[in-house]
Order: C-alpha cells, then structure tokens, then sequence
C-alpha cells in the first residue's frame, strides 16, 4: 500500500493541507508545529480513530489563540490509498452538532457526528471500518508504519511472541537433539516444561536442603544421648540368665525356710514319737492291772462286805439307843404310876352331908345321914379302890412292856457286837489285800526300763532339741538366704541396666545409621537434582543461543537479547532489541529509528503486506535504513515556517497499477 | 587396575580422584564444589571417601559441601580442626601411621612436613591390591614405601629456577624460603624416586607444579630418565 494524496481540513490546527507524495518517498521539512506530526496522527485517525502515539482520546479540533476548540467546523481528513492493485480513497468528517429545540430560539450543542465515505460514497461507521480491516489488521498496520511502535509501545512478551512468530521458535526436541549431553533430558521432562521442571526441581531441593540442615542435629542429638555402656550383650544375657536361674532358685529356698520345711517335719515327728510314747504307756498300764486284777477282786469284796457289816452294826447301835431310849419312858411312866398309885391311896374322903332338907330345911334324921355318911363312904371307897387297881393293872401291863423291851435291847446288843467283829474281821482282810495290791503293784515291770521307751524318748530328746536349734538357726538361715536374694537381685539390675544401656545405645547407633543412610540417600537425590538442574541449564544455554541465532539471522541491524542470565545461574526470558551491543532503551533516536525500520522491513516479509512508513523526527538520522514500505520522513527544519514537502523518489505511474 | 587422575592441580585448587573397579576415593576438594560435581559427573553420593591432606583453602575449599553431600572425609585432627569440621558426623579423623578401611581400600596416612596443622600424606591400597603413594605440600617424603603401583607426588619448582627468580627479583627471598621449606622440589622428588623400589610402580604423576619455579616438560624429561616410566604431569586446571 502506499498513500497518494493525504488532504486535511480543519484538523489540529492545518486549516487546509494536502499532502500528494503520489506514492514516492517523500521528506516534509518545517519547524516545530508545522504540523509534521499532524500528518501521520490524520492518516492514523482516518484509518483507526487513533493518533499516531496510538491514543483514541486527542483533540482533532482546531484550536483558538484562547486555547479553547473553534467551534462549527468540518474536521475533515481524506487519504486516496494505492492499493497495489485498486486504488481506495477514504474520506471521514467529524463535525459539532447542534440542534434548535422546540420552543428555543438558539441552537444548542447536542455532541460530535463523524460522517464516512469510502470512494465518495457515505457510508456507515461499521461498512467504513470493516473495509478499513480488509486492507490490513490494526496491529500489523501499527507495527509496519510506526517504527518505533514496536520496541517503545508493545510489551516484551508481545515482542518476543511477534519475533518467535516470525523468525520461527526452536522446540525443545530441536535443541535437545543439538547436543548429545541432553539426550536424558526427555525422560526427565516427562510431560512438563523445563520451566516447570526447574521449579519442580528447585522446590524438591529447598525441601532437600531443609532435611539435610535437620539430619546432622539429629545425629548430633542422637550422639549425645548414647549412654555410656560397654560389654558384649550376648554375654550379658547370658549371665543375666545364669543370675535369673539362680535367683529363683534361692526365691524357692527362702520361700522354703519361710514356709518352715524341716522344723514342720521334726514336728509331726515329734508327734509321732509322743504317741508311740503313750501307747507304750499304755500297754504297760494294761500289764499292771492284769497282775493285780483278782487280788483287786477279792480286796472290792471284803471291802464291800466291810463296809455293809459296819453299816449293820451302825444301825444295830441305833436300834438299840432307839430301844433304850423307849425303855427309859416306860420307865419313867411307871414311876408315874407308882406315884399315882400312892397319891390315890393316899386320897381320904372329906364328907359334907346335909342334914337339915334343903327343901324344908328341917334337920334331917340322924341315921338317915349316918346311913347318908356310911354310903358316901363306901362309894368313896370304891372308887378308889377301883382306881388303884387300873393303876396296878397299867403298872403291871407296862412292868410287862419294859420286861420285853429290855429283852430286846439285850437281843440288839448282841446282833451289833456280831456286826461289828465281823466288819473289824472284814476290815483287817481289806487292809491284807490292799497291801498284797500296792506289793503286786510295786512288783510290776516300769515303762522307764523299757528299751523302746527309752529310745523313743531320747529320740524326742533329740527332736526337741534339734528344733530349738533350727528355731534358732532358722533366722539365720533366712537371713542368709536374704542377703543372698538381695544379692542376686542387685546383680541382675545391674546387669538389666547395663544390658538395658546396650541396647539403647544399640538403637542410637541403629538410629544414627538410619540417620546416617537417610542423609546419603537425600545427598543423593540432591546430587541427582543438581545434576538435572545442570541439564536443564545447558538446555537453556543450548536454546537460547539457537534462538537467537535463528532471531537474530532474520535481521539486517537488529540483534534480539531474548534470556537474562541472572545471578543464581538461572535465565529468565526477555526481549529487548540492541545495536551494536547497546540496548534499545540506550540507542539515540536515530539507532533507534533505525532498529525500528530494520524491523518494520522483517515484518513487512513476514505479513507480505507493505505500508507506508512514517518517520518522525527523521532529522536525527544521517543515514536512514531503505524500507520496502514508502518512507514519509518528517524533518523538523526551523528554516521552514510552513510545511514544505520533497519528493525522494520517483512517484510510482498510475497506470502500473 | 588403580586409576589416578589430576582434575586439579596448583595452588589455585587440588582435586584428585583415584578409581578401582568402580569405587572412587576423591582427594583434595580445594576447587568449587560445582566444579567437583561436574568434574565427577554428579556421582558424588557413590564416593567412598575424600581425603584431605591439610586445611589450606586449595585443597580444601569446599569441604562443607561434600559433608554435606553426605561423603565420609578423612583427615588428621589438626585439619579437622583448623576446618571446623571437627563435629561433624562426617568427619573421620586420621592419626598418622594408623590405617583405616574406606569402603575397601585401605589407606595409611603419614605425617609431612608443611605450614598447615598435621599435614598428611598418604598410602592408599586399592580393593584390588593396587599401591599408590600420594604426597603433596610437603618438604620431602619422610617414608620409604614398597611395592608401590602409582607414585603421585608434588614437584612443586626446581631448586636452580627459584634461585634465578629470586636473583632476577621476581620472587622474594621470604617466599622463596617459605616454598622451599613446604613444598618439594623437583630435586627432593627425584631423591624421593631413588629411595623406593621402583620394580612394581606403572605411572609417576607429578603434581602442583609451582607457575614460575617450574618446567614441566624439564621435570617429566628428568623423572623419565630416572625412572624409565611413564610420567603425567598434573595439569593446572
């Protein structure tokens, strides 16, 4: 493409300007705002809305001595395009509105309409920008008339994926297949980048690194905590079993001693012997009383008949004084009797007769009272008389009664003294037969002689004796037996001890090792990462001096730094054009104009599409770089106080086209 | 068949590695560990051991690092010591005369004569039998060794040239008196060669030759005519 005619209207400033480079290279030479720049922010804004620093929001307008927009213009920009073939004019008029309202006598300002035409045909906003696309996409068209747009406006990463694009990347496999040291790189890749291999690698060795800080405080911990302990843990237990056995042993024995074993023995056999001793006893009591058995017969009878004579005679006696003691009362009843017997002899009759009658009182006559008298007197004489006689018949009947009882007293006196000889005859038999017992008694064989006897009771002798001593002994032996378990005891907590001191140090040096393995195990894997690392370093080393030497081969001044090797060994990406080993952003003006249009010349290749080119400030340049595109260098040149336009090339013929 | 090589060898850094039948002892680490690593192929956790012969930094730079990459290092007390080392569960401590099993070899280290504390040199036997002496930084040998296979010791300048350069100025007399007393000349090397039997020995290595006291292709020319066997001069780097 290349621009025929540029016409501008009212726009920032140039009131009417027309600019006919006719499709030349052409140079516009004037001072500072002359409007150089105008011309390439109209053609920018004709095409895209934007000027030509790529901003949508700038004043077209022209501006007052105030400062403030004159209003009621036409802003109008008009480009006549050589399309190579056709030819394509675009014309966009931007105006103020203004609208009279109803009932209002002034018009009022109601905003901007822009009018398009394509080939002088009005056309809509959209048909005018989708042919606007047709001729080149916004980007492109950008990157190919600007030159500086691409290093100063893109990002770096849209400059590194526009130069990846266009001088072609280098894949992985292409770099890993340059050097043979990389052949193991794919298995370790996987299906990762090597960016995200790098990090995975990285975060995986700071984990490492951690780890491998921690294992030599363990080991130093675990040092410091081996007990001191020597000795061969075999022999140990052995000799800590010998020492068990032998405790259990004396445990058994003291349990023994404490449970009394032999003094309970020489119990029981003590006894024993006290029962044997009995029966002997015994045996010979029976011996003794067989001896004297009949003897003793013959002793219980006399004894027996003894006692019952003297029991006859005791009671003879009795009957007897029972008998004496009744014949003195009878006795004494016929003293009585005799003395009755005198009294009523003795008794004489006092007469008091009445001799006068009691009924008339007339003395009585004499013999009638002699006869009176002699009568009581006879009576008198009677009576007594007959009472003497009951007294002599008692007498004589009680006489009678003590005869008889003298008769038997005398009787009893006889039966008692034949009862008592023969209890006296009985008794001296008993005390012969006593002394024959206590003399058959005494002649019995003793126990004490007996040989059994005597052993067995020397044998008890003996027992007790021995338990007296074992009583005593036993203490000793217990106490012994003791010591000896306290003993025993003390050596196999030492030996537990030292044993139990082995094995900890036997699982600290375990540890240790573990430790110890785990470490060269992590080193290892560290090593293998730090390897992999290198890998990948040389990869990236490999790659990028591929890419920029493929980057590179695509341009005439440019050289593309595309990695920044940072300090840890690592590169990142970048992308930064140089000239002659200067960065871009260190470049004057003119390098960097340079830098842009050899660029532009690569892109213009790459998008087949070829633009006109505007150069701004191109005055800074001595020797500007040729493009394909038409140049439209804008010259600032104080000598101009108008804009004045030269053609550098020959202006191309319309009928080529 | 013991396999000795320089990968290091000046007072700019030391580093050697002898090899039987896969097992690798490394001595010295007086170089960047990363150099170590690549100069081993990243197979530093398949080392049986690394011998360090003194503190001094060009024999034992990075020996934090190969600790920490988990190899077993031997050296005397005073190295241990002078390295701050001395704790650490890697550390092996060697005592001169007394010979210690490494992962199947067996190396006897010997006391030599240098600025450094307890300086070592040292015997080493290869798991297939093999006998390599090794001994830099010293004055002089102060053994006697038999059947030996591999001789690899300092040649560190010649006796003639360190006069020149110190008559010529180039080097101080105090420096030149300070080489001479702890490093071994040419002259010294070659006494050392003439006092063992050399019947079984395959390769003489000459190591830690001195920049501007030394002539390489003087001393391998020297020791060859001596000894009528192959000799390698240890390169700088």
């Amino acid at each position: 493409m290349r621009l025929l005619r540029l016409a501008l209207r009212n726009f920032k400033g140039l009131q009417k300007f027309v600019l006919e480079p006719n499709g030349a290279d052409i140079a516009v030479f004037g001072n500072n705002a002359t409007g150089k720049t105008t011309l390439a922010d109209a053609f920018m804004w004709l095409l895209f809305d934007k000027d030509s620093t790529n901003r949508k929001d700038f004043e077209i307008k022209t501006l007052g001595p105030d400062g403030q927009p004159v209003h009621g213009l036409e802003h109008e920009v008009e480009a006549t395009l050589d399309l190579e073939p056709g030819r394509l004019t675009l014309r966009k008029v931007y105006q103020e509105q203004w609208t009279k309202k109803r009932g209002s006598a002034a018009k009022q300002f109601t905003g901007h309409i822009t009018d398009h035409f394509i080939d002088g045909v009005p056309a809509t906003k959209t048909e005018f920008t989708t042919r606007v696309a047709r001729i080149a996409d916004e980007a492109a068209f950008r990157l190919l008339t600007d030159p500086l747009y691409f290093n100063a406006q893109l990002h770096w990463q849209k400059r590194r994926e526009i130069l990846l694009q266009v001088c072609g990347d280098v894949s992985d496999a292409d770099v890993i297949a340059s050097d043979p040291a990389l052949a193991g790189l794919p298995e370790i890749l996987g299906n990762k980048t090597i960016e995200q291999l790098r990090k995975v690698l990285a975060a995986r060795k700071a984990e490492i690194n951690q780890e491998l800080d921690r294992i030599p405080v363990r080991i130093d911990e675990a040092r410091r905590g081996l007990p001191e302990a020597g000795g061969d843990a075999a022999a140990l237990t052995t000799r800590l079993d010998g020492l068990r056995a032998q405790r259990s042993q004396v445990g058994a024995e003291r349990l023994r001693i404490q449970a009394g074993g032999e003094a309970a023995e020489l119990t029981k056999r003590l006894r024993e012997n006290e029962a044997a001793a009995l029966l002997l006893q015994q045996s010979y009591r029976v011996k003794a009383d067989e001896a004297v058995r009949e003897t003793q017969v013959l002793l219980a009878d006399e004894i027996y008949e003894a006692d019952r004579r003297a029991r006859d005679g005791r009671r003879l006696r009795d009957e007897i004084a029972q008998g004496q003691k009744d014949l003195a009362l009878s006795q004494a009843r016929t003293q009585k009797l005799r003395d009755q017997w005198h009294e009523v002899d003795a008794r004489h009759l006092t007469l008091s007769i009445e001799e006068v009658c009691p009924t008339c009182g007339r003395p009585l006559p004499e013999d009638r009272v002699r006869e009176a008298r002699e009568k009581a007197q006879a009576d008198f004489n009677a009576r007594k008389a007959a009472e003497l006689e009951e007294i002599t018949a008692q007498g004589k009947r009680l006489a009678e009664s003590v005869e008889t009882a003298q008769r038997s007293v005398a009787k009893l006196e006889a039966m008692a003294a034949e009862a008592e000889r023969d209890a006296a005859e009985h008794q001296a038999k008993v005390a012969e037969l006593q002394g024959k017992v206590n003399r058959l008694r005494a002649d019995a064989p003793v126990i004490e002689s007996d040989s059994e006897y005597k052993r067995l009771e020397a044998e008890r002798h003996e027992i007790r004796e021995k338990l007296a001593k074992l009583r005593e002994g036993n203490t000793e032996a217990l106490a012994r037996v003791e010591g000896r378990v306290r003993e025993l005891d003390e050596q196999i907590t030492a030996a537990e001890a030292d044993l139990g001191r082995i094995s900890q140090r036997e699982r600290g040096l375990e540890r240790i090792k573990e430790l110890e393995a785990d470490e060269r195990r992590l080193a290892g894997e560290f090593e293998e990462l730090e390897r992999q690392l290198y890998l990948t370093e040389q990869f990236i080393r490999a790659k990028v001096s591929m890419l920029e030497e493929r980057v590179n081969g695509c341009f005439q001044l440019a050289r593309f730094k595309l990695f920044d090797q940072q300090v840890n060994g690592g590169l990142t990406e970048v992308c930064e054009a140089t000239y002659n080993g200067v960065p871009y952003s260190g470049l004057n003006h003119g390098g960097q104009l340079n830098v842009g249009l050899d660029i532009i010349n690569t892109l213009t290749e790459h998008y087949k599409f070829v633009a006109p080119v505007w150069v701004d400030n191109a005055e800074s340049v001595t020797a500007i770089l040729r493009t394909r595109g038409q140049q439209i260098k804008l010259v600032v040149s104080a000598a101009d106080k108008v804009l004045r336009v030269e053609r550098e090339s020959a202006p191309i013929k319309k009928e080529v086209a | 068949m013991v396999d000795f090589k320089a990968h290091a060898s000046s007072s700019a850094g030391n580093l050697y590695t002898v090899t039987d039948g896969g097992k690798t002892l490394v001595i010295e680490c007086g170089v960047r560990f990363k150099t170590l690593q690549s100069a081993l192929g990243f197979s530093l956790s398949s080392v049986s051991g690394l011998l360090v012969s003194h503190a001094h930094q060009d024999h034992a730079a990075c020996i934090q690092d190969v600790l920490r990459a988990s190899v077993p290092c031997y050296m005397s007390e005073g190295t241990a010591q002078a390295l701050g080392v001395a704790g650490h569960h890697r550390t092996h401590i060697l005592t001169g005369l007394r010979q210690v099993d490494i992962g199947g070899w067996t190396v006897l280290p010997f006391g030599v004569i240098h600025d450094a504390d307890e300086p070592l040199g040292f015997l080493i036997v290869a798991p297939g039998g093999d006998r390599l002496v090794y001994a830099v930084d010293t004055a002089y040998v102060p053994y006697r060794f038999e059947r030996l296979s591999v001789i690899a010791i300092e040649a560190n300048f010649s006796l003639d040239t360190i006069r020149r350069n110190v008559a010529s100025g180039e080097i101080a007399l105090s420096h030149k008196n300070r080489v001479i007393q702890n490093h071994m000349s040419i002259e010294r090397a070659l006494d050392m060669l003439r006092a063992n039997d050399l019947s079984q020995v395959r390769e003489i290595h000459l190591l830690h030759l001195s920049d501007g006291n030394s002539d390489a292709e003087a001393f391998r020319r020297q020791v060859q005519e001596l000894t009528g066997k192959p000799v390698y001069v240890a390169a700088r780097q």
